[in-house]
C-alpha cells in the first residue's frame, strides 16, 4: 500500500488548503491500496460529497504531480479505517458495514447488536417488543421510538438490532446510525463550509434515523434547531426514527419544548436494569459468544454482586476471561472473585505511619506518646517494633525516615525491629495474631 | 508514517515489557502483551497507586505496537497544557493508552470529550487502555455515561512489588542500562531511600549520570555521598 505516496499528498494539500478545510475534509480520508490506484475511504456520505464536489480534482493534481508520469487513479468510497490497515476482525466489535454495490448505505452498525443476541428478561420486554414491531414496520408502528433509560441497560443495542433487521428486510435501505455528537458535529461542518443544505439533503434522505443518547442535544440551540426540522421532515415522510437517552423526554434539561413534546408523539419505552435472573442469562450468553465455558455458580456470583448494569456485568466477564486465557487455569470462582475486587474495590489504602501508630498502640492500649519515648520495657518495646514492621510494609517511606517518624530512631534500629517481628512471627502465636489483626485493619 | 501523533509525547525508551518485574502481576501484563494481537481486547482499565508501574506498563504497549499500525501514549497529567479536544482524531490510532485518567474525573467538559472520543474509537476498533490511580467506582466521574463505559473492559489492579521484588527489579534495571550494581548496593539504596519504584527509578537515573561523569563505579561509598549531598540539599 503506497502509504508514503497519500503522505506526501496530504503534507501538499496543508500547505494548499486552510487549516480548517484540510482538517475537516482531508484529514478524515484514509488511503488505501486498490487495483491500479488509490482507494481513498471516507467515514461517511457526507464527506464523500464535499470531497467529491471541492477537492478531488485537486487531489489528483498533487497526487499526479508527485508521481509524474505514471499517476494512480484514484477511488473515492466510503469505508472504514479497519479495512483500510487490515486490522483483524475478531477484535473490532463495532464492525461497519461496507456494502460495496451500494456505499451510500453504511450505517456504522454493530453486527453483534442483534435481536438474537439481546437477552430479553422483565425489565426489557417492552422496549424489546417495541422495538421488533417498528423493525416490522418502519416509519408505520411507532414514528419516533423513544428509548430511554440508564447507562450500559441496551438502549443502543436494541437500536442497533432495529437497523439490522431494516437492512436485512430491505438491502436498499438507508439506515444510518450515529451519536448525537456526530449530528452536532456534522452540523457545525456544514454551517462552516457554506453546506447546510448538502446536510439537510443527507439527513432528510435516510429511510431510518437511529440517533443514539440525545441528551447530548441539551443547550446546542442551533442543532436543536436543526434537528427539529430533519425530525419533522423524516416524520412527515414516513421514514423512521429511533432515539435513545438516559431519561425520559420531558426531563432533559436543556432542550426546547416542542422537542421534549414531539419526542413523545410516538411511543416511550423505558428499559430497566436487569434482574437477577437476566443478568446470569446475560452472562452465560456473552461467555457462549465468547466460546467460554462460564460454570454456573460463577455466573450467579458475579451476576449477584454487580447488579447495576450490562456493561459492568460485561467487564466482570472479560476480566475472568482473560484471567483464565492467560494464566491458563479453568475458569472458577476465586478467579472471579480475584475480578471482582479489581472492579468493585475503590483505590489502595494511603496508609501513613502516623495511622500505624495510633491503630497499634489502640490495639495494645498504650499511648502514641509511649512509642515515640525512649522507654524501653517489653510492653512498650514490643508494640514499637511491631508498628515498624508494619511501617516497613505498609508504606514506602525510607528507613530512616522511619526511624525518624519513631522519636528520631537510627535505619539499624527499625531494621533490627523488622528482623525481630519477622523472627517472632514464626515462633511465638500471639505476635502472629496481633500482626496479622493489625494488617487487616489497616489495610482493608 | 510517525508512531506518535501530534501530541508529541516521547515515550521512554527503557519502559518495555522485558524490563517489567510482573511478578504478582503476570496475567495482567499478558493481557496487556497481546493487545497488539488478534486476541487482545478492546478495552484495558488498569488503577493502582502511584510507583506501581501504571505509566511504565501503558508505554510498554505503546512501544510493542508494530508500524505502521499507530500508536498514542496520552499522560494527562499534562492536562492544563492541553484541550478536551485531544482526543479527537486518536481514533485513527491502532491503540490509544491513556494514563492519570484521575485527572479529568469530574470536569465535565473533559468528561464529555472522552465519552465522544470514546464512541468513536469504539466505533474504528481502536484498543483503548487506560490507567488511573482507582478504580471507575473510586473516581468522582460528572457523567455515569462515562463512569459505565471506563467498566467496559477488564478491570486490572496492579499489585505492588515487595521490598525484595523491588531490589530485584532496581538491580535489572540497572544491569539493562549497562550499569552493575552489585547486592549490598541495591540492599544500601533499599535501606536508607524511599521504597516506591518511582523513586528508585529516579535515584538510578541520578546514580548512572553521577557515574558517567565523575567516571567511578557504582560502590556503596559512592551512593553515601550522593545521597548525603542529596540530603544536605534538601535540608
Amino acid at each position: 500500500m503506497d502509504v508514503s505516496l497519500w503522505q506526501q499528498c496530504l503534507e501538499k494539500l496543508q500547505t494548499q488548503l486552510t487549516a480548517q478545510q484540510f482538517n475537516t475534509w482531508i484529514r478524515p480520508l484514509q488511503a488505501v491500496e486498490a487495483e491500479g490506484g488509490i482507494q481513498l475511504l471516507a467515514p461517511n456520505r457526507f464527506v464523500l460529497e464535499r470531497v467529491n464536489d471541492r477537492f478531488i480534482e485537486q487531489i489528483s493534481a498533487t497526487i499526479a504531480g508527485l508521481r509524474a508520469g505514471q499517476a494512480p487513479s484514484i477511488r473515492l468510497e466510503i469505508g472504514g479505517r479497519e479495512s483500510a490497515q487490515g486490522a483483524p476482525t475478531a477484535r473490532n466489535p463495532f464492525r461497519r458495514r461496507n456494502d460495496s454495490q451500494d456505499t451510500v448505505c453504511v450505517s456504522n452498525l454493530n453486527e453483534e447488536f442483534t435481536f438474537a443476541n439481546f437477552v430479553e428478561g422483565k425489565s426489557n420486554q417492552l422496549a424489546r417488543a417495541a422495538a421488533q414491531q417498528v423493525a416490522e414496520n418502519p416509519g408505520k408502528a411507532y414514528n419516533p421510538l423513544f428509548i430511554y433509560g440508564g447507562v450500559g441497560l441496551g438502549k443502543t443495542h436494541l437500536m442497533h438490532a432495529v437497523g439490522h433487521m431494516l437492512a436485512t428486510q430491505n438491502p436498499a435501505s438507508k439506515v444510518v446510525y450515529l451519536n448525537s455528537e456526530r449530528f452536532v458535529g456534522d452540523m457545525v461542518k456544514a454551517l462552516q463550509h457554506n453546506a447546510i443544505n448538502e446536510f439537510k439533503r443527507f439527513y432528510r434522505s435516510v429511510d431510518a434515523l437511529l440517533i443514539d443518547d440525545i441528551q447530548f442535544f441539551a443547550g446546542k440551540e442551533r442543532s436543536q434547531e436543526e434537528f427539529f426540522h430533519t425530525f419533522n421532515a423524516l416524520l412527515e415522510g414516513q421514514q423512521q426514527v429511533i432515539m435513545t437517552c438516559d431519561r425520559y423526554p420531558k426531563e432533559i434539561d436543556g432542550l426546547e419544548e416542542r422537542l421534549k413534546s414531539r419526542f413523545g408523539w410516538g411511543l416511550t419505552v423505558c428499559i430497566e436494569p436487569p434482574e437477577l435472573e437476566t443478568r446470569v442469562a446475560i452472562l452465560m450468553s456473552k461467555a457462549a459468544q465468547a466460546k467460554v465455558d462460564l460454570p454456573n455458580e460463577v455466573a450467579f456470583f458475579i451476576g449477584k454482586r454487580i447488579r447495576s448494569n450490562v456493561r459492568e456485568l460485561e467487564g466482570a466477564l472479560r476480566r475472568v476471561i482473560a484471567n483464565a486465557r492467560f494464566t491458563h487455569k479453568t475458569i472458577s470462582l476465586d478467579f472471579a472473585r480475584e475480578a471482582l475486587k479489581d472492579l468493585l474495590a475503590l483505590q489502595d489504602k494511603l496508609v501513613t505511619v502516623d495511622n500505624i501508630q495510633k491503630t497499634v498502640a489502640d490495639y495494645y492500649k498504650i499511648r502514641v506518646a509511649d512509642l515515640l519515648s525512649k522507654r524501653r520495657n517489653r510492653s512498650v518495646a514490643r508494640p514499637r517494633q511491631v508498628a515498624m514492621t508494619l511501617s516497613k510494609e505498609l508504606t514506602n517511606y525510607s528507613l530512616p525516615e522511619i526511624g525518624d517518624a519513631f522519636g528520631g530512631r537510627d535505619h539499624t534500629t527499625v531494621l533490627h525491629a523488622c528482623n525481630k517481628i519477622h523472627e517472632l512471627r514464626e515462633s511465638d502465636n500471639r505476635i502472629r495474631e496481633d500482626y496479622s489483626n493489625l494488617l487487616r485493619t489497616l489495610s482493608t | 508514517m510517525p508512531r506518535q501523533l501530534a501530541l508529541a509525547v516521547a515515550l521512554r525508551e527503557d519502559a518495555s515489557f522485558e524490563n517489567f518485574v510482573a511478578d504478582r502481576n503476570e496475567a495482567l501484563v499478558a493481557s496487556l502483551r497481546a493487545v497488539d494481537t488478534s486476541h487482545g481486547e478492546s478495552l484495558i482499565y488498569v488503577w493502582g497507586a502511584a510507583g506501581s508501574g501504571k505509566s511504565h506498563l501503558l508505554q510498554a504497549v505503546c512501544h510493542d505496537v508494530k508500524p505502521p499500525r499507530q500508536a498514542l501514549y496520552l499522560p494527562l497529567q499534562l492536562k492544563d497544557d492541553l484541550a478536551p479536544e485531544v482526543f479527537e482524531g486518536l481514533e485513527r490510532c491502532a491503540v490509544v493508552c491513556i494514563d492519570d485518567l484521575e485527572m479529568i474525573a469530574g470536569d465535565r467538559r473533559w468528561e464529555e470529550a472522552l465519552f465522544n472520543g470514546f464512541n468513536r474509537m469504539r466505533d474504528f476498533g481502536t484498543v483503548l487502555v487506560v490507567a488511573a490511580a482507582g478504580s471507575s467506582h473510586a473516581l468522582p466521574w460528572a457523567l455515569p455515561d462515562v463512569a459505565s463505559r471506563m467498566t467496559w473492559g477488564a478491570t486490572w489492579h496492579v499489585e505492588p512489588l515487595d521490598d525484595r521484588r523491588k531490589q530485584d527489579a532496581l538491580i535489572q534495571r540497572a544491569r539493562a542500562r549497562g550499569i552493575n550494581m552489585t547486592e549490598p548496593v541495591a540492599q544500601y539504596i533499599m535501606r536508607r531511600y524511599a521504597r516506591d519504584t518511582g523513586s528508585l527509578f529516579g535515584l538510578l537515573d541520578r546514580l548512572d549520570e553521577a557515574t558517567l561523569a565523575e567516571k567511578k563505579r557504582l560502590t556503596v561509598p559512592f551512593v553515601k555521598t550522593l545521597l548525603d549531598a542529596h540530603a544536605d540539599a534538601a535540608n
